[in-house]
């Protein structure tokens, strides 16, 4: 036993006092984490919280706002205002179906807990359920409350609008009538056909100093050019409105942000009309910290002075359009960055780095990507994919090894029994082509070779491991084959992301202890 | 094998490991410091705890020993999966080494897990804790955690207003 007593007159001294500690001697960080549970649970524990005293009512409050912003949490049934058509033959035209408390909107006493509201297109609505083939998604147009705007929203803090078309003049209209804002999150959300109307010259969205979170989203890549092109013009006219504020920026959008730039004059195509939405000033993104990100433009990256980020994630950076990010320009980001950076998150699929090999290879060069200059003195946490087991030397010298304060890492989407066949490469390659990397057949061949050698090498693992789950095997030999542990002396333990299963982790084993003097 | 001293505020010692210590990302440190600034590497680290008393840091170190061989538990292990941090490792033992506790050594037991950044402990704590809101009413939970309603005003009753809102609708 390694634990041992000294001085035991004195121990027997302390046993007998009685402790004068209660819960309110616990500082706040830490009764937000005894209480941070209770947001996902039963709603009257929560409210029952609310009322033990003001401390307590704002942890609570506070817990269901950021719950609300990253989208776990639809925080009252009651609260969520539902609009779509009351039944399939009724148009937008007609009322739409309200599933809320209308007191909601009055500025004396707002009844709402958190200052949040979350207002959804229904099932029925184009964005909220499959579209009906050979129907234009616009037939079924459903515009924002306008009462929203009217009745008055001045308590609100948080809003998000899910599933909507919007009409511009109306949505300047209801941020005008909530100046405590602080986060805005829209998803799937493009601007109606009042477009058209609109003057060349956007006009500036009304002022709210609170705003510093905004939230971006539109996953609809199969529609048409014309309704990509003003969902872009929406949410470039709102990040450059609250560029110099922003503190979180969300874009996961399938049409690529144009940039992120000081002193950029934005201009967008709608059709045949252009809209001008406006210029950066000069401290435009000096305020920003937490940055996440799909598909970002070329230019996107560029900024002119970088922001102090601490926080970055990026989804796919590669795509089937032109004018994207490449990995040059995501690595030289990441550079800039690293004087801050303490959360990265690489979530993006390996074929673009295979792309990237393949891309280099072509021209006779060793293969060496363009991290290899790069150190990340105070990153602590790194998320990545899963690599494929012949990216080791990509993995190791390119990433782990350019984190010498590395205390977490995930590997995410960890798939052991993915299938990479001839078929899937074949899927892989209209990317490639639509980027003109027709060289990478090469490549994509190879890998699907390598995809057979990887199977049969799991297979011999979980052989000599019969007692364990194939992922775990996996994830073991996965750690010591990149000899992880060397690479980063202050990583304890590596946790692997599984898809539909329970996730593993391997732990560093403890060093065997020295001679006794 | 090597050790460290470790001393509670009323100057009780307990003799450990430097493994078992290096456990709490606090003592890790100090004893890291202290082989930094200490000329003779074979001597023995002495870490005074002023802000925790003898049973409070028995109890971590017992719980530490306990857990030596578990992994680390990153600070956002679960965000993403909506599973409460104690939920990954709460075992039976855990269980009883809690029960026989009354809430103010509970309270200190949090405060210590968090001054010596000890997380898998502070996760199990805070999750008695949570147990102990839970299904209480509000007179209950002030009684039982010895809290006074500091409301001012009408604050409270505008506060039970908006409860009712959430619940009647």
């Amino acid at each position: 036993m390694s634990l041992s007593k000294e001085n035991p007159s004195s121990s027997e001294k302390f046993s007998s006092n009685a402790t004068k500690k209660t819960i309110a001697d616990l500082p706040p960080e830490i009764l937000t984490v005894c209480l941070k549970n209770l947001v996902k649970g039963n709603r009257k524990d929560l409210l029952s919280c609310r009322l033990v005293n003001p401390q307590w009512k704002k942890i609570i409050d506070y817990l269901l706002e950021e719950n609300f912003v990253s989208g776990r949490l639809s925080p009252f049934p009651e609260i969520g205002l539902v609009v779509c058509p009351t039944s399939e033959e009724q148009s937008c035209q007609k009322l739409p179906y309200v599933r809320s408390h209308l007191a909601m909107f009055q500025n004396e006493a707002n009844p709402l807990p958190f200052n949040g509201l979350h207002i959804t297109g229904g099932k029925k609505h184009p964005f909220g359920g499959p579209l009906p083939r050979n129907r234009n998604p616009e037939e079924i147009h459903v515009s924002l409350p306008m009462f929203v705007a009217t009745a008055g929203c001045g308590n609100l803090t948080s809003l998000a609008i899910k599933n909507q078309y919007i009409d511009f003049n109306i949505l300047v209209t209801v941020l005008g009538s909530t100046p405590s804002l602080k986060i805005l999150r829209l998803s799937n959300v493009v601007l109606s056909k009042d477009v058209d109307n609109l003057p060349p010259v956007l006009p500036p969205p009304p002022q709210l100093k609170s705003l510093t979170i905004l939230a971006l989203e539109c996953s609809i890549r199969y529609f048409s050019e014309q309704i990509e092109a003003k969902n872009k013009l929406l949410f470039v006219w709102l990040v450059i409105s609250f560029a110099e504020q922003l503190v979180k920026l969300i874009l996961d959008t399938e049409c690529p942000f144009p940039a992120l730039r000081q002193g950029y004059p934005y201009s967008i195509s709608v059709g045949s009309k252009t809209f001008s939405a406006g210029t950066t000033s000069a401290s435009a993104f000096g305020k920003l910290k937490d940055l996440q990100v799909t598909r970002p433009g070329i230019e996107f990256l560029e900024l002119s002075t970088t922001p102090a980020l601490q926080t970055f994630y990026i989804g796919s950076f590669m795509g089937t359009r032109y004018q994207l990010a490449g990995f040059e320009d995501l690595a030289s980001f990441i550079d800039k960055c690293r004087a801050t950076l303490e959360k990265l998150w690489l979530n993006t699929e390996w074929s673009e780095l295979l792309a990237y090999e393949g891309l280099i290879n072509s021209r006779g060069s060793p293969v060496l990507l363009p991290t290899a200059n790069i150190t990340l003195p105070k990153l602590k946490m790194v998320g990545m994919r899963f690599p494929e087991l012949f990216y080791s030397k990509v993995w190791k010298e390119n990433f782990l090894a350019k984190c010498p304060a590395l205390k977490e890492l995930q590997v995410l989407n960890f798939q052991v029994d993915r299938d990479y066949s001839l078929s899937h490469a074949n899927a892989e390659r209209y990317l490639f082509d639509d980027r003109d990397y027709l060289f990478l057949n090469e490549p994509v061949l190879r890998r699907v070779k390598r995809n057979a050698d990887r199977k049969s090498l799991y297979q011999n693992i979980k052989a000599r491991h019969p007692g364990k789950r194939i992922e775990e095997a996996v994830a073991e030999y996965w750690v010591d084959e990149y000899e992880v542990w060397n690479i980063c002396a202050e990583l304890k333990n590596v946790y692997f992301r599984l898809r539909g299963s329970e996730d593993c982790y391997v732990v560093r084993k403890p060093t065997p202890p020295g001679p006794l003097p | 094998m090597a050790l460290v001293r470790v001393i509670s505020s009323d100057g009780a010692a307990f003799l450990v490991s430097q493994r078992l210590a290096k456990r709490s990302g606090k003592l890790k440190t100090e004893i890291e410091t202290f082989r930094k600034s200490s000329d003779n590497s074979e001597a023995q680290p002495e870490i005074r705890i002023v802000t925790i008393r003898a049973e409070i840091l028995r109890l971590v170190l017992q719980w530490l020993q306990q857990h030596q061989n578990d992994p680390v538990l990153p600070a956002n292990q679960n965000e993403q999966d909506g599973r409460g941090d104690a939920e990954m490792g709460q075992s039976q033992w855990d269980r009883d080494f809690l029960a026989p506790m009354d809430l103010g050594i509970v309270m200190e037991l949090i405060l210590a897990a968090n001054h010596l950044e000890v997380k898998g402990l502070l996760d199990i704590t805070c999750k008695l804790v949570e147990s102990k809101i839970t299904g209480r009413t509000v007179d209950e939970i002030r009684t039982a955690f010895k809290l006074k309603s500091d409301f001012k005003g009408n604050e409270e009753e505008q506060t039970r207003l908006e409860n009712r809102w959430c619940v009647e609708n």
